[in-house]
């Protein structure tokens, strides 16, 4: 909701204000692979480019767009990459080397990490990736820094043309504040070919002259960090409490909460490198030191040896304090100030056991209308009806959520394009009957799904692939893919298509069909896992049907009417089959255990048509030609 | 004026909790006052629980702690139950008496008025509001969030003095604020009286 002009600043989302950072630090060129917490980081910059100049994509997966990135800075062209931390993962291979080239102009690498996991399979701590890869990292002290903080990273970027980490979490990514913005101008991206291969082509030689020079170059960085204006001392006391990026924020209100007065506060939002002469100053005279820090001990593993190399003997608390695990909050930290000021905690909550109160869990589930739910229903009848047992090798995306029952179908869910690796595994070494079927979305297909299905094809690994095909990247909020057929601003794209790749690479049965059709997807699937139990081939299915939520999305934008459907009570048996193994959250039972249809939920799919065995469903405002023409 | 307030929103995935959080920030950023919301999301779109902090005042984090939170507002009753650790002895708690079943295959689900005196007998002061049906009287389900926001203006326990007009005109300028508008209204009024 946008504020009046009169008020001096304006509410933006953590991700918002690094995106309005960065176009005011000049950007020039964007790229990156959609990943919650960062989604809105380049979604926000599509929005600015529009007006501002600047070059942005969504590439097909977070490699690539560091790689794209990493190339138009090594061109002379600032640039930023945002990506979630376990995305960083797939980008390592060329940013572990990015410190040693440099760039010619500034490189920021957002890494948006997910302390407590909302979204994510790990909550590993990226600022260790900085330790390793020589590259500086950033974090805000809040969500009040956040934009301050980004384009500071594009000035050390820019000023020792080296690689910078950005480090956003959930709670600044997605937590919103008041930001005042700066002045923005226009830029168009325009950079020049680079002939310095000493420097940009890391053959040996090359590597090991670079690689002593790193080491020069990390040293001035550390003396940067030591008088940066992100990284301060305040307050005065026997008591030092060292804050590593967002904790900054815990502790401050921490200590005004408990009263607490007489501390000092070194406030790092450059904590890699360690900033040794500051992390000095602020020792000294020092009795005891807290370092509060999220998820890992990276300040206190460098600080404490600091503190040893300096001879200072005093005692230094971190995580024996602070928890290792889980996002930080002011419990947490009020409890490891409790105990180090030996003061009183302050919170007294009321002693809820929830368990007496019986609360049925309320786990996130596929939408109304959702096509994967289809494609569930009819792959375990299409499984039944082939007579094979299937290991469900899972992947990320909406369809993770068929792990939860009454699905049951996701046996492993580890990394992006996991599901057809795990099921090259799994395809030599089960019998005959046993068949790995991998569970994989569009765009997750495109992200990493395409180089375990040459592999599956070359070594004749036996498994069904089912990509679920719902035409965007729905998981993040639709963002568009290769397989889309248009950009993010509604332009025209061209389109890979999804059979088409899998047959080019050499896949002899690719099937497709429609999830909303359930009896056909149940006769094409049935055939598709024949054929692999009986020619011990790979397969491809590819279930085509867009994402309900976003159909939804337009269909209200553009005032187009959905169809609706409704149960007929005199046919009903209350058997529940509709609101239990099919589960559509639209249908709710009725006292008697007869279903209803919740006209403010249901969006009209018309899926469940097929699930009620006695034709109790039918629709009570049918499919417009209109309402056909948002689908594709 | 008090130093901050922190208030926890609770409910389900598509009741409009964020919208709820935005208004309300978007009155105190207009008048200067810091404001700070966290919000869930990735997976909140799916019908799963929603939490919206949202901290006023002189604060540097987003989080409401556990036993800090001043208000608690919940737009569904077993959303509502699930974050009374939110709650301490002086915390008033505006729920929603309206529950939503969870998709999951055969649930139990509990009723509405055990969980009340439930958490009152721990203590908690809890005060109910027919939201829903306020909600359709104004002129769409989809306002709850609007009613919801009345009943929190009505508790007068907002810090800096802040009036229900200016709630008012933030909510003019969303969609359908007519209708929202007039259930914010009514959720004022629903609280006032039980006052």
């Amino acid at each position: 909701m946008p504020n009046s002009g009169e008020s001096r600043s304006i509410m933006l989302l953590g991700n918002e204000a690094v995106a309005y950072g960065a176009v005011e630090a000049g950007l020039e060129f964007a790229a990156a692979y959609p990943g919650t917490p960062s989604t809105e980081i380049v979604e926000t910059l599509f929005k600015l480019s529009k007006e501002y100049g600047f070059y942005v994509e969504w590439s097909t997966n977070e490699k690539v767009a560091l790689e794209a990135a990493y190339g138009a800075a090594i061109g002379g062209v600032k640039s930023l990459v945002a990506m979630k931390h376990v995305g960083v993962n797939v980008a390592m291979d060329p940013l572990s080397t990015s410190a040693y080239t440099g760039v010619e102009a500034a490189f920021v690498v957002v890494s948006a990490d997910d302390p407590d996991m909302w979204s994510s399979q790990n909550e590993q701590d990226n600022r260790w990736y900085g330790v390793r890869s020589y590259i500086p990292v950033l974090e805000a002290g809040s969500v009040l820094e956040l934009k301050d903080v980004t384009i500071e990273a594009f000035k050390l970027s820019e000023k020792f043309k080296h690689p910078v980490i950005l480090r956003t979490t959930t709670r600044l990514g997605h937590s919103r504040a008041p930001f005042n913005i700066g002045e923005l101008v226009k830029r168009v991206p325009r950079g020049s070919i680079i002939k310095n291969p000493a420097k940009y082509s890391v053959i040996p030689a090359h590597a090991r002259q670079l690689r002593r020079k790193l080491v020069e170059r990390w040293l001035e960085i550390e003396k940067y960090m030591d008088t940066a204006g992100f990284n301060w001392i305040e307050g005065d006391g026997k008591y030092l409490i060292v804050t590593s990026g967002l904790a900054y924020g815990y502790v401050k209100d921490a200590l005004s909460i408990m009263g607490i007065r007489n501390y000092k506060i070194l406030k790092l939002s450059g904590m890699v490198p360690l900033p040794r002469r500051l992390v000095k100053k602020a020792l000294d005279g020092v009795e005891k030191v807290l370092i509060v820090e999220e998820l890992e001990p990276v300040v206190e593993v460098f600080l404490k040896s600091y503190a040893y190399d300096e001879g200072f003997s005093m005692e230094i608390h971190g995580k024996n304090l602070v928890p290792l695990t889980g996002e930080l909050n002011l419990n947490k930290v009020c409890m490891a100030l409790s105990k180090f000021f030996e003061v009183e905690y302050p919170y007294n909550p009321i002693k809820v056991n929830i368990e007496d109160f019986g609360l049925p869990p309320r786990p996130p589930v596929l939408c109304p209308g959702c096509p994967h739910r289809g494609t569930f229903y009819a792959l375990r009848k299409a499984v039944a009806k082939a007579g094979v047992k299937p290991i469900y090798n899972g992947d990320i995306g909406c369809y993770s959520l068929g792990v939860l029952p009454p699905y049951n179908m996701q046996d492993t869910i580890v990394e992006m394009g996991g599901s057809i690796g795990f099921a090259n595994g799994f395809a030599h070494i089960l019998s005959d009957k046993e068949i790995p079927i991998a569970i994989i979305g569009d765009s997750t297909f495109f992200h990493s799904g395409l180089p375990p299905l040459v592999n599956a094809v070359y070594n004749l690994a036996p498994m069904l692939v089912l990509v679920m095909d719902n035409r965007v990247t729905a998981m993040t909020g639709a963002q568009p893919h290769p397989g889309t057929g248009f950009y993010q601003d509604g332009r025209d794209a061209p389109v890979i298509d999804i059979e088409d790749v899998a047959r080019g690479m050499g896949v002899k049965h690719v099937i497709k069909f429609d999830p909303y059709n359930i009896n056909e997807a149940v006769e094409k699937l049935t055939d598709a896992l024949e054929i692999v139990k009986e020619q011990r081939i790979p397969v491809v299915a590819v279930a085509v049907r867009a994402c309900s939520l976003y159909i939804d999305s337009i269909a209200r934008r553009k005032g187009v009417e959905r169809p609706l459907y409704s149960i007929d009570l005199e046919k009903c048996t209350a058997c529940g089959i509709c609101y239990n193994a099919f589960s559509c959250p639209a249908i709710v039972p009725l006292e008697d255990g007869k279903a209803s249809i919740d006209p403010t939920l249901c969006v009209g799919c018309g899926e469940c048509v097929y699930v009620c065995p006695y034709n109790a469903i039918h629709t009570i405002r049918p499919w417009t030609k209109e309402f056909e023409s948002l689908w594709w | 004026m008090m130093k901050y307030c922190d208030i926890l929103v609770t409910g389900v995935g598509g009741q409009g909790i964020i919208t709820f959080g935005r208004v309300l920030s978007s009155v105190y950023n207009k008048r200067g006052v810091r404001v700070m919301m966290a919000e869930t999301h990735g997976m909140s779109q799916r019908g799963g629980s929603v939490e919206v902090h949202i901290r006023i005042g002189d604060i540097h984090s987003p989080l409401v702690p556990v036993g800090g939170a001043d208000v608690i507002i919940g737009l569904e009753l077993i959303e509502t139950m699930r974050v009374l650790r939110y709650a301490n002895k002086d915390t008033i708690v505006v729920a929603n008496t309206r529950m939503i079943r969870p998709a999951l295959p055969k649930i139990n689900m509990p009723s509405p008025d055990e969980l009340i005196s439930k958490a009152e007998s721990l203590g908690i002061k809890i005060l109910t509001v027919n939201a829903h049906e306020l909600a359709l009287k104004a002129g769409s389900a989809l306002s709850v969030n609007m009613v919801m926001l009345g009943g929190l203006v009505a508790l007068d326990i907002l810090p800096g003095k802040v009036t229900k007009k200016d709630f008012l005109d933030v909510i003019s300028g969303l969609r359908m604020s007519e209708i929202n508008s007039k259930a914010f209204e009514m959720g004022y009024d629903a609280v006032k009286t039980i006052l």
